[in-house]
Order: C-alpha cells, then sequence, then structure tokens
C-alpha cells in the first residue's frame, strides 16, 4: 500500500510540475496557475463542496451496488442455469458494447431528470461487467471443490457461502476496479443535466461562468475523489482477498 | 460396512448416454482399507462419486451400514486429487470446516481433535496458512487431516498422492497407513499404482477396462508387512501387474501402461 501512495504522489507530482510549465509557457487564463488553484482551497467548505462530493459519492455508490446485487444475481443464474443463460446471454452480449451515455436522453425521458436516472445510467455502465465476471468465475470453480463439500453434506446455501462468494469476490473487485473510472466520467456528463449538485455540476457551472480556478478546482476534486474509490477498493481487497 | 449392489455410473456426453462403470456390486467392512485400480477411463472416479453421494447418474443401491446413502445423514469425507482444499480458507479453517457443514459445536473437544489429527499429519506448524502457501505434500496431509476431523463412516480418496514425488509420496503413505490403522476408518482409495494399493490397503480391487467391472478382488494383508521391501508385498504387487496385464491385453498399450 506504501508503494501504490508513493506512486500516486510521484504522478501528482509530475502532472502538477507540467501543468505549471505549460503555464508559465501559454500565460493564458485557460490554464491557470496552480498554485492559485490549490490556494483557493481555503474555500471548501464556504462553497458546500462537502456537499459537492456526498451527492456524487451518494450517485455512484447506489448505482455501484445495484449493480452488485443485481449482476451478481444475474451472472450467478447464467452460470447455473443452461435455461437462463440461453436467454440472457444473447441479450447480454447484445447490449455490453452499445455506449450507454447514448442511452442518457431515453433514461432521463423516462425515469426524469433527478438523482434516479443517474444512478441508474452508472449501474448499467457497471452491471455488465460484474454479470460476465460472475458467470465466468462460477462456471470456472473447480467441480472437485464441490464435490468435496457436497460429500461433507452441505446445502446449497452452505456451497454459497463457503466456496461460490468467496471464488468471485477478487473478479468483482476487479471489475469494479476497472469500471470505476468509467462510472466518474459518466457521472460528469449526467451531472450537467437537471442538477444543482454534485462535481459534474460544480465543474461544468464554473466552466459557463469562465471561472477557470473553480473549475480547475472541482477537476482536482473529482479526480482526488476517483483516486480515493481506487485505494479503497484496494483496501478491500487487501481486507478480503487474504490469499492472495 | 459400505455395500454397493449392482451399481452401474452413466455419464452424458453430447447428448448422448455412456456406460461409464458397472454393475458392481462391493462391500467395505468397518475399518476396511480398500484400493480399486483399473485403466483410465474404466470409471474408478465416477465409481468413488457414487460413493460420496455426489454422482448424481448411477443405479444401483448404496448403503452404509444398512441404511441408504446421504451425504447429510453419512459422516462421508471425499479427497479428490487436488486435495479439495478451499484456498480462501486457512489450512485450519479448511479442517475446521466438515464440523461448520455439519453445525456441529466448534468446542474444545473439536479443538484437541484438530491438535491431536494436525500434529500426527504434521502440520500443525501450517495451520494459518494459505493452501497456496504449502508444498503438495503438506497440502494433502491437510487434505486427509480434515477429512478425519467429522470421524468419518467413510474416507474417500481419488489417487491423493499422484501429485507428489517418490520420496514425499512414500513419507505421505507410510503416515495415512498409520493414522488409517489408528483411527479405524473405513477407506476406499482409487489410485494407478500398484504398490500403493498394496501398501496402503487390506484388499485390491481390480477394475476392467470401460466399462469398469470386478475382475479380481485381492485380500493383501497389509497389516502383517510393514517394510515395503517385504517379499510378501513384492510379489502381491507383481502377481496384480501380472493379472492386470493378462486382463488389459489388447485394450492397449498406452492404457495399460497408466497402471504402473
Amino acid at each position: 500500500m506504501k508503494k501504490k501512495v508513493t506512486v500516486y504522489a510521484e504522478g501528482m507530482l509530475i502532472i502538477n510540475l507540467i501543468w505549471y510549465v505549460i503555464h508559465l509557457i501559454f500565460q493564458t487564463r485557460i490554464i491557470p496557475d496552480p498554485i492559485r488553484v490549490y490556494r483557493s482551497f481555503y474555500l471548501f467548505f464556504q462553497e458546500g463542496m462537502l456537499w459537492h462530493i456526498s451527492i456524487s459519492l451518494w450517485r455512484i455508490f447506489a448505482g455501484v451496488i445495484i449493480a452488485l446485487l443485481l449482476g451478481a444475481i444475474i451472472g450467478y443464474k447464467m452460470a447455473v442455469s443452461e435455461m437462463w443463460n440461453k436467454i440472457l446471454n444473447p441479450l447480454v452480449f447484445f447490449t455490453y458494447p452499445v455506449p450507454k451515455t447514448a442511452l442518457l436522453p431515453v433514461i432521463m425521458t423516462i425515469f426524469g431528470l433527478g438523482g434516479a436516472s443517474k444512478i441508474i445510467l452508472i449501474t448499467m455502465i457497471i452491471i455488465f461487467q460484474i454479470i460476465i465476471t460472475v458467470r465466468d468465475s462460477v462456471v470456472g470453480i473447480d467441480k472437485e471443490c464441490i464435490y468435496n463439500i457436497r460429500s461433507m453434506g452441505a446445502s446449497p446455501g452452505q456451497i454459497l457461502y463457503h466456496v461460490v462468494i468467496p471464488d468471485i469476490i477478487p473478479g468483482i473487485l476487479t471489475s469494479l476496479r476497472v469500471t470505476i473510472g468509467s462510472a466518474l466520467s459518466i457521472l460528469f456528463f449526467c451531472e450537467a443535466y437537471g442538477t444543482s449538485w454534485g462535481m459534474g455540476y460544480y465543474i461544468l457551472d464554473a466552466w459557463t461562468r469562465i471561472d477557470y480556478i473553480s473549475m480547475y478546482k472541482g477537476i482536482i476534486v473529482l479526480s482526488s475523489v476517483g483516486i480515493a474509490l481506487f485505494f479503497l477498493i484496494d483496501i478491500l481487497e487487501q481486507k478480503i482477498v487474504k490469499w492472495r | 460396512m459400505l455395500e454397493m449392489t449392482e451399481v452401474s455410473v452413466y455419464y452424458e456426453s453430447n447428448g448422448e448416454k455412456h456406460h461409464a462403470a458397472g454393475p458392481i456390486t462391493l462391500q467395505v467392512a468397518n475399518s476396511e482399507t480398500c484400493a480399486i485400480i483399473g485403466p483410465s477411463g474404466c470409471g474408478k472416479t465416477s465409481l468413488l462419486r457414487v460413493m460420496a453421494g455426489v454422482q448424481n447418474n448411477f443405479t444401483g443401491r448404496v448403503r452404509i451400514d444398512g441404511n441408504d446413502l446421504k451425504p447429510a445423514l453419512h459422516r462421508i469425507a471425499y479427497i479428490p486429487q487436488n486435495s479439495g482444499l478451499l484456498g480462501w480458507k486457512t489450512i485450519r479453517n479448511n479442517c475446521l470446516l466438515p464440523v461448520k457443514i455439519r453445525k456441529l459445536p466448534l468446542d474444545r473437544e473439536v479443538y484437541l481433535r484438530l491438535r491431536e489429527i494436525t500434529r500426527r499429519m504434521e502440520i500443525e506448524d501450517i495451520l494459518d496458512r494459505y493452501p497456496s502457501q504449502v508444498s503438495g505434500g503438506q497440502l494433502q496431509r491437510a487434505a486427509v487431516a480434515r477429512s478425519l476431523m467429522i470421524k468419518p463412516d467413510l474416507l474417500l480418496m481419488d489417487e491423493p498422492f499422484s501429485a507428489l514425488d517418490t520420496l514425499t509420496r512414500e513419507y505421505a503413505q507410510n503416515m495415512l497407513r498409520c493414522v488409517l490403522r489408528d483411527f479405524k476408518a473405513t477407506a476406499v482409495l482409487v489410485t494407478h499404482s500398484i504398490e500403493e494399493a498394496v501398501f496402503l490397503a487390506d484388499r485390491v480391487i481390480v477394475l476392467s477396462a470401460s466399462p469398469g467391472k470386478i475382475i479380481a478382488d485381492i485380500t493383501t494383508l497389509s497389516s502383517e508387512y510393514e517394510d515395503r521391501s517385504a517379499v510378501r508385498y513384492t510379489k502381491l504387487a507383481a502377481i496384480i501387474r501380472q493379472l492386470i496385464k493378462e486382463e488389459w491385453e489388447g485394450y492397449g498399450e498406452e492404457k495399460s501402461n497408466s497402471v504402473c
């Protein structure tokens, strides 16, 4: 973990240096001095930044939880039931490559401009990865392990608890790591419409007001939220997946 | 006592039903160790799974002590080729798993038994490690330790030491032989090794090529000799090898060589 923190810190330092150099070269308002941007953080609480972050995080967590629950159930069903697999497999593979952002107008029309449509879109981005990961993990479980625990007299619930769930957790965490970046990008896009809260709104609002300092501040905060989520997944992996 | 009556095992492939083994009628007395040897594909593992209560495609009857076999009712310990230990549980938690599955209390008696068995199997130092952190020999010994935790009515082993090198295998075999004797376990062992069968088992059942049927049922009297180089032991292994050669003649050189 220490090594990862060092890598992130180094990356952040390099990016800021590049940013500063570009600022020095071009001397334009569009690329402000990073030091000025960081100094403006003293307004962090007055601007309601915490509330913006909380709203964005709530939308991401809600989307992730729904995607995890639904995705795990659908993926598991597809793995254990040939009938369910036959029904759902074409549907999943047809809809998986469709860019979900293209569905934003449809989702907003059906579910309104509020938080629900944003959560649904995030769910749709993450769920396919979860379905495929869970299905493949369950199909790949060593049959001998299942025979072994069944011979002990294990019930289906005990097989799920002792074998299936621990087996699929590493795959789910990897999927989350892959999809969380996409979810953040989509969140930024979604929060441009029908809301006055959230990091996406904050950045786009500052942009329309030509307040580049706030805009960059919003970008830094949103990036930090993304990095924090990555760290959270790493910590979860270290705490849960101890056997690797 | 394990009783198998007219058991035939089937498997499905490309929608067709194939006869894997049987009909087989076999009895294994309490505290007896029985080894099954046969050519590849003769249905040894399928037969073992029938005894474990996890194979559905079979006809005939399997009973333990007069009752129809049910994993929830009988204490069955099945050790597959890959040990069957769960990679996400420590060796300790793997050993305690059968106790948890049967919802037995994790009391002092259980922990004393765990200590005794793991000491006997010489794995008491690796209890807090994960299966990926121990050697192949330790893994198989841990699998045996786990199987003994619930005082099994029937211990089933599918080529438990096939992946080990010669020295480790002999060490593990010696240990298993002592443990089986001391714990008075009723055991069925599937193996490709005639020497292993003769050394570990009281009886050796020889199966024909697929579909596997019993062609010989040989009493080894293995308890009468301790040394692997005992004349009777090597003679018996040679007799079984000759019997197998004669029986499987024409089955294919490649396949008959699979028993060595």
